[in-house]
């Protein structure tokens, strides 16, 4: 099976076109909303799928979607009913949903027949405990906003779990793994699971809440965002640029520093930048020994996930200490090797394949 | 005899906005002679202002007008000298705001210090900051000793206390972790060594706060703090009475979207209408909170969903502290609900026995008196119930400054 990936970001988007086995082409298309009309990223996206000067058509279409509030706990299937309740969330995520409702409604119309899948990043999350899920504010005072806690990482981290609940099954373990998923990607983050089940995330109602990332500055006081308010007259978009775009790596060592590049460097300020990102992990990490009680594993997925090599023995070594019950596992780190592409390839396939069952069962109409 | 032994008696001030706390504490033997509280200085209200004050037993209420807090001290101090004198002020100040990393003896240079932490706390410095202002000028003879909330967490490390923020705006505005509650920590942090028969520099401890307004936790490594879950303000951290807590800073501006842009319409939401008053929508006390959950109707959803965010978030600060020192000497709970509310120690504490905390259910029920130990028989750490008495750290810090 060939099955087109389409990973949208605020501006670009990358593709990946994937059998089981291979990657066959991948690019990037820039400023992907500047030409929404007739079709245009997924125009641009089509003329790219050859091989060999052969052209591919692929038999699915996957997209990563990065919200699907409460509503999605699992992929769909574009449908009009999905594609209804993608558009009541829209205003929830204005920046990723329009322009995904837009991509797939294109890719229908230029692959007729072929099923499109939407893969949300929040499904994982939808069923952590409401205690986490929840602020500590007026549920009235937020002018009719639904707000609570989603993660932002979920098919990452449930794919990392997932696998080491398989390893758990194959060595003949009964128990269900206690497991931190720490997904090393720009915008990190470390979430709780028991088995598979979601317990804490250090992700907030936003991907801006927990770990500092690239350019993100991670979890902060709210009352220094009142303070820049007051003294700079700033109103909340500049903030916002300032703490999405300006902040996290790049504020404290300048332009350019990825999360991989501090873990690789032997330059005194990278080091120290290590330590601050080494401290926030062991925070996370901490809370989420006590949110489930113990720890077995502590895995790694994301683009950075080679990172966790310098990570995972630093925490399993800070976290020595923990007392473990008699037979349980000895704690230990693995760095989770699949991609988001070829995640997403495994996902679209079984939730193709289930469509194509559903569908072949259905008796035929009278 | 040495000065530090010398009696002495030192007059502690704990400055609110409207109000006046104080009391006459006998050092070295650390005995309370007297108290109370000046409640509203300043404008007329609707009620007169008043002196409540407590010696040898008996309370009694003066009123009187008190235009500022310069006049409250004045009358405070007539009442005091009725039958006590006074050796020493102590004034306790929230912020010392990077500008002062130690307690301080009073003098010009430290008012002219005092006065430039004023844009950095702007709701709690600026009466305390007059206050010393018009002792100094009233009674010069008096030594005076500032006591910073803020200094016991100036041993926080850069990793601990640093934002990822940009330069510039952390240089410009003074960003960093201050924590809050300093006195409080470090005078149970002394308490507790002193329980355990273990040096104070030698102990790792979980100090949680919890009082009934705000709370926060502080890790200790080798006696001194080395986090607090306060910050560049008191807002952040566990949930408390009105304030939020940690939230997603994406989230207030998205807030403050909706609200037009109005960041004064977001500072009053977090700090005075969030917590456990706006979760629940009837009380900031958790302890009404326990009372009524379960027998509200309606309610009870919304009551349960605030107990329960209020002790995971504390949970999890706990264990995000026990990763930092470790299997502890210590955990201790402090302050109105950290004393008061079994309930609340025993939810935080169950199922820690990772970090090696395990907690006795009765002696947790049936604490008779303080400072109590109601750690289990196989607990690892002590789990110490111990009363905090922020005014007699600062009796005995401005004893130790001015002595």
């Amino acid at each position: 099976m060939k099955i087109l990936i389409i990973d949208p970001g605020k501006q670009s988007l990358n593709y990946y076109l994937r059998s089981e086995e291979d990657l066959i082409t991948c690019g990037r298309i820039g400023n992907y909303r500047d030409n929404e009309e007739n079709c245009g990223a997924m125009n641009e996206i089509n003329s790219r799928l050859t091989y060999e000067d052969e052209k591919i058509y692929p038999e699915a279409i996957a997209i990563r979607v990065p919200f699907g509030g409460n509503i999605f706990k699992e992929p769909a299937i574009l449908s009009g009913s999905v594609l209804n309740k993608m558009k009541i969330l829209a205003p929830a995520s204005p920046l990723h949903l329009p322009a995904i409702i837009m991509l797939a409604q294109d890719a229908g119309t230029m692959f007729p027949g072929v099923p499109v899948v939407f893969i949300f990043e929040t499904a994982f999350f939808t069923g952590l405990p409401a205690r986490e899920r929840n602020y500590a504010i007026d549920p009235n005072a937020m002018h009719g906003m639904e707000i609570q806690r989603l993660g932002f990482h979920g098919i990452l981290h449930e794919a990392a779990c997932k696998q080491i609940n398989a390893l758990v099954r194959r060595q003949g373990g009964h128990s269900v793994p206690k497991i931190i998923s720490i997904c090393l990607e720009p915008r990190p983050e470390a979430a709780a699971a028991k088995g598979i089940m979601p317990i804490m995330t250090t992700g907030g109602a936003t991907p801006l809440e927990g770990l500092f990332g690239d350019t993100s500055c991670g979890e902060i006081d709210p009352g220094i965002l009142i303070k820049l308010a007051q003294e700079l007259k700033w109103g909340p978009e500049q903030i916002n640029k300032v703490l999405t775009e300006e902040s996290g790596i790049e504020g404290l060592l300048g332009s350019g520093v990825k999360l991989a590049d501090i873990f690789s460097s032997k330059r005194k300020d990278y080091k120290l930048v290590c330590e601050l990102f080494l401290y926030k992990m062991l925070l996370a990490c901490g809370a989420a020994v006590a949110a489930m009680g113990t720890l077995d594993y502590i895995v790694f997925s994301g683009r950075y996930k080679d990172a966790g090599k310098k990570i995972g023995p630093w925490l399993v070594k800070k976290m020595g200490f923990l007392r473990k019950a008699t037979g349980e596992t000895q704690l230990t780190y693995m760095i989770f090797g699949k991609q988001l592409d070829e995640v997403m390839f495994e996902t679209a396939a079984a939730k193709v394949k289930e469509y194509n069952n559903e569908f072949a069962l259905t008796p035929a109409k009278n | 005899m040495g000065m530090k032994n010398k009696e002495m008696n030192v007059l502690v001030f704990n400055c609110g906005s409207s109000s006046l706390k104080y009391r006459l504490i006998k050092m070295p033997d650390e005995i309370e002679l007297a108290g109370g509280e000046a409640q509203r200085i300043g404008p007329q209200t609707s009620e007169p202002a008043r002196i409540i004050h407590r010696e040898q037993g008996r309370e009694e209420t003066i009123y009187v007008e008190m235009k500022d807090h310069g006049a409250a001290f004045e009358q405070i101090l007539k009442i005091m000298e009725k039958n006590n004198k006074v050796d020493i002020i102590g004034h306790r100040v929230v912020h010392g705001a990077g500008i002062f990393n130690n307690h301080v003896v009073i003098n010009k240079d430290a008012i002219n210090n005092l006065k430039r932490t004023e844009n950095m706390a702007p709701l709690h410095n600026p009466p305390a900051v007059r206050l010393i202002e018009a002792c100094h000028r009233l009674y010069p003879e008096i030594p005076q000793a500032a006591v910073f909330d803020t200094v016991f967490h100036s041993t926080i490390p850069w990793h601990a206390k640093t934002y990822a923020l940009p330069g510039w705006i952390k240089r410009k505005f003074g960003i960093r972790k201050y924590g809050f509650h300093g006195t409080s920590h470090k005078y149970v942090a002394g308490e507790a060594a002193k329980y355990i028969k273990k040096p104070l520099d030698k102990l790792n401890a979980i100090s949680c706060h919890l009082g009934s307004g705000g709370a926060s936790l502080c890790a200790i490594i080798n006696g001194k703090s080395a986090d607090n879950t306060m910050g560049y303000s008191p807002l952040p951290g566990l949930v408390m009475s009105t304030r939020s807590g940690d939230i997603d800073p994406a989230l207030v501006l998205q807030m403050a979207i909706a609200s037009d842009g109005n960041f004064i319409e977001m500072e009053k939401l977090l700090n005075k209408e969030s917590g456990v008053l706006g979760m629940s929508g009837i009380s900031p006390d958790i302890r009404d909170i326990f009372k009524t959950a379960g027998k509200s109707g309606i309610r009870d959803e919304r009551l349960a969903l605030t107990l329960q965010v209020y002790l995971w978030r504390l949970k999890k600060a706990m264990g995000s502290y026990l990763a930092v020192t470790g299997v502890p000497d210590a955990v201790i709970f402090t302050d109105t609900i950290g004393e008061t509310v079994p309930e609340v120690r025993q939810e935080s504490c169950a199922g820690m026995e990772a970090f090696g905390i395990k907690i006795d259910l009765e002696k947790n029920r049936n604490l008779k008196q303080l400072p109590a130990d109601i750690s289990a028989p196989d607990s690892e750490a002590y789990v110490l119930v111990i009363a905090t008495n922020e005014e007699l750290e600062i009796a005995r810090t401005s004893m130790e400054l001015v002595a």
